[in-house]
């Protein structure tokens, strides 16, 4: 009997065949039925990039050619996370429907039919789109992201004193700033594109090899003709070893010459973007381990770090500073998350968090997430038995008054400007005298926040109640045991 | 008789041959994208250029590029406060069409801003982008904002400073909030915006007539923050107990 298999069932029996994947890439794929590798805890999907404004004569799928490669490069340099997954979602030839995020969303988080296979719950997803234009000798990309677990929430709780406090990224949503590049590297990209897109015997430009497939390459080819997907099983130096399985079903190993940047074509130089990418895959990774309670790697958080360091080393200072502050945050909760030494981890997240609220002054969640680990480390620097001690506490405060202002609708924010003043009722002070807060004062702003009626707003500005959602609780993941606190004044009272 | 009656006709006639242009020219269409009554919008309007003259495809391309990438940037980050709209065929000629009747007009439909680009000049490129910032009319007049700028120029710098005006988006939301008395909405919004307009004006290519303007509306807008948060305060929410205006006594938002 000759069983042939269409590129679905193959990707399916893949998916099976090899239920835990090291690393995962799955080249053009239809955004119509869009695929993800469920077992992987991130996949990376890349939509073709919107090059409609491109001249017909030197477009040439452009956009799809520009998606594979931003794929290649970033599988390449995901890969020391393990279980990651890379997917290129490209427009069937004929298909006038445009690409379009929500919808390629909705179904792999299983809010509409349509998808091959979904992300699992819990686990992250980073979706990658663009548009492309080209004019004369240049060449224009603008590029977006969103990235996301399923049914999971971002938010992080950092203990200060006895009480909790909820912190999270300023958005989950970037807007890159625009890139030039030239003809030549559109030309580049092509050449990469071709090197990219050729599985060879052995590792070298040189020997045999064949195209993965190609819908831009082969076009009217039968949907059956083309290969299903591969596993990356190996890297080394530029060049990943991949197994596909073919329409007849067999296993066949080859090489693929990814990130060719450091050869003729610097696209993470040129595309700093790609660094926010791969960094933001290993924040997502080190969430999904945090969250099945394993602590994240410190060789991981490195990496992670140094791939958010070159997107802000390359990034416009002045154009996309939410995409700076937001890179600035998912490094430093990384590196929390993973470093062995935690306060060591907490001090390097802090400046960073630090840095992030600078650049998006106005943002309720880069003042949080920067106050909130300031008391979580004032929580662990004291003995055991004594109090928090806490510097300048009426500015601090005034940081969480400020967050809790600029996120009105936000249950998380006014509970948190609660939960400080419960710290600073018993905390010792430091700092300017003019900066101490005095006990009637606290008694009486924590009576306010507990006598507040439901907040009048007219927008409802975030989800920020998912009680079936868990937090991940930092000093539980990373085993740290708070020093005793000093009995609270109920328990001392004589009875 | 017969005669008379021509004359008249062609008298007529010859009166809709002479006011046809600036009759058209006064008259914007609506916009064929009118969303739903509840929603605030900010319509973005098509490619201006000057009439009877042919204009280089690339200058058009560019333009059309740029009202495209306003709109699909607005539309990521806005997200749920407004929408963004492409109105097709609607494209004024001049700022002059939108007097108080026009302006009244957008804001009762609940349009926050309204965009276009113009080209002026097809040898040179000069041109402008139009910004009607509806809410703004009554704490900053006038209402239109009119930015110089090339479509000739380097189109990186072009697409940059084309991002950075987006900056008028919070502005007009936070501004129209604060007229609505939502004291409590308007304040995320109205931060936003000021540290986005205080960029857009720092940027060393900006137009000097802008970087007036936006120095302008910044003053103006820190006062509406400043009585923003002193009308938040006398809501009665908790979070605005703890904040206290500066040595100028006033309140600003977080640097």
């Amino acid at each position: 009997m000759n069983i042939r298999l269409t590129a679905v069932d193959a990707l399916i029996l893949i998916a099976m065949t090899f239920p835990v994947l090291a690393h995962a890439g799955a080249p053009h794929i239809p955004c119509e039925y869009p695929f993800v590798f469920s077992e992987a805890a991130v996949n990376l999907v890349v939509l073709p990039y919107d090059d409609s404004a491109i001249s017909e004569a030197s477009a040439r799928g452009s956009g799809t050619q520009l998606a594979l490669l931003l794929q290649m490069d970033a599988l390449s340099h995901i890969l020391g996370y393990g279980n990651v997954g890379a997917i290129q979602l490209e427009l069937t030839p004929g298909d006038r429907t445009p690409c379009n995020v929500d919808d390629v969303a909705a179904k792999i988080l299983g809010q509409r039919s349509g998808a091959q296979t979904q992300i699992r719950r819990g686990n992250g997803v980073v979706f990658v789109w663009g548009l492309m234009y080209e004019e004369d000798d240049d060449l224009y990309v603008q590029t977006y992201a969103r990235f996301l677990r399923r049914d999971a929430t971002e938010e992080l709780l950092f203990a200060a004193g006895e009480y909790k406090l909820i912190a999270k990224p300023s958005s989950q949503l970037i807007t890159f700033a625009p890139r030039h590049l030239s003809k030549k590297d559109l030309d580049r990209i092509e050449a990469a594109y071709l090197k990219a897109n050729v599985v060879r015997q052995w590792k070298s430009d040189s020997a045999p090899g064949e195209e993965l497939h190609g819908i831009a390459k082969c076009g009217g080819c039968p949907p059956d003709s083309r290969p299903d997907g591969f596993l990356v099983v190996d890297r080394q130096e530029d060049w990943i070893q991949i197994r596909r399985r073919l329409p007849n079903g067999q296993v066949q190993d080859g090489w693929i010459h990814a990130n060719t940047g450091t050869m003729d074509f610097e696209l993470d130089r040129q595309l700093p973007e790609l660094g926010f990418l791969e960094g933001t895959v290993g924040y997502l990774h080190s969430r999904v381990d945090a969250d099945n309670k394993r602590e994240p790697a410190e060789e991981a958080g490195r990496l992670t770090a140094e791939q958010f360091a070159t997107f802000a080393k390359f990034a416009d200072q002045n154009n996309e500073t939410v995409a700076l502050a937001v890179a600035e945050q998912l490094a430093g909760i990384t590196r929390m998350l993973s470093s062995r030494n935690y306060l060591e981890g907490l001090s390097q997240a802090q400046v960073s968090f630090r840095r992030a609220r600078q650049l998006v002054p106005y943002s309720p969640d880069a003042i949080t997430l920067s106050v909130a680990t300031e008391l979580n480390r004032a929580t662990l620097a004291r003995n055991a038995g004594e109090p928090v001690t806490i510097e300048n506490p009426r500015l601090v405060a005034q940081q969480l008054a400020q967050a809790s202002a600029l996120a009105p609708a936000s249950d998380i924010a006014i509970n948190n400007l609660s939960s400080y003043y419960k710290v600073a009722r018993t905390a010792n002070y430091k700092g300017d005298a003019a900066n101490r807060l005095e006990k009637p004062e606290i008694e009486q702003q924590i009576q306010r926040i507990e006598n507040r009626r439901p907040p009048a707003v007219e927008r409802f500005h975030e989800s920020d109640t998912h009680p079936e959602q868990p937090r991940t609780d930092v000093l539980d993941l990373k085993k740290v045991v708070i020093p005793a606190l000093p009995q609270t004044r109920k328990d001392i009272a004589p009875r | 008789m017969k005669q008379v009656t021509n004359m008249c006709c062609a008298v007529i006639a010859g009166l809709m041959i002479v006011c046809a242009p600036p009759c058209l020219r006064a008259q914007l269409i609506d916009c064929s994208m009118s969303g739903s009554a509840e929603e605030y919008k900010i319509y973005v309007d098509d490619v201006n250029v000057p009439p009877g003259v042919e204009v280089p495809k690339v200058l058009l391309k560019r333009a059309n590029l740029l009202r495209d990438t306003f709109l699909r940037d607005l539309n990521v980050t806005l997200q749920d406060q407004a929408s963004a709209k492409r109105c097709l065929g609607r494209k004024p000629r001049e700022k002059s069409e939108y007097n108080d009747a026009q302006i009244n007009s957008l804001d009762n439909l609940r349009v926050v801003m309204e965009v276009w680009g113009a080209i002026e000049n097809q040898s040179t490129g000069e041109g402008e982008f139009g910004f009607v910032l509806v809410p703004t009319r009554s704490i900053a007049p006038p209402a239109v904002f009119v930015v110089k700028d090339n479509f000739n120029g380097k189109l990186d710098s072009i697409l940059k400073r084309n991002k950075q005006r987006q900056a008028f988006a919070p502005v007009v939301l936070g501004t129209r909030y604060y007229q609505n008395h939502k004291y409590l909405d308007a304040l995320p919004l109205l931060c936003q915006g000021r540290t986005q307009l205080q960029v857009m004006i720092s940027e060393p290519e900006s137009d000097s007539q802008l970087v007036q303007r936006g120095k302008n509306l910044i003053a103006k807008l820190d006062g509406v923050i400043d009585d923003s948060y002193r009308q938040a305060k006398t809501s009665g929410e908790p979070q605005f107990a703890a904040l206290t205006p500066d040595e100028n006594d006033r309140y600003s938002c977080p640097k």
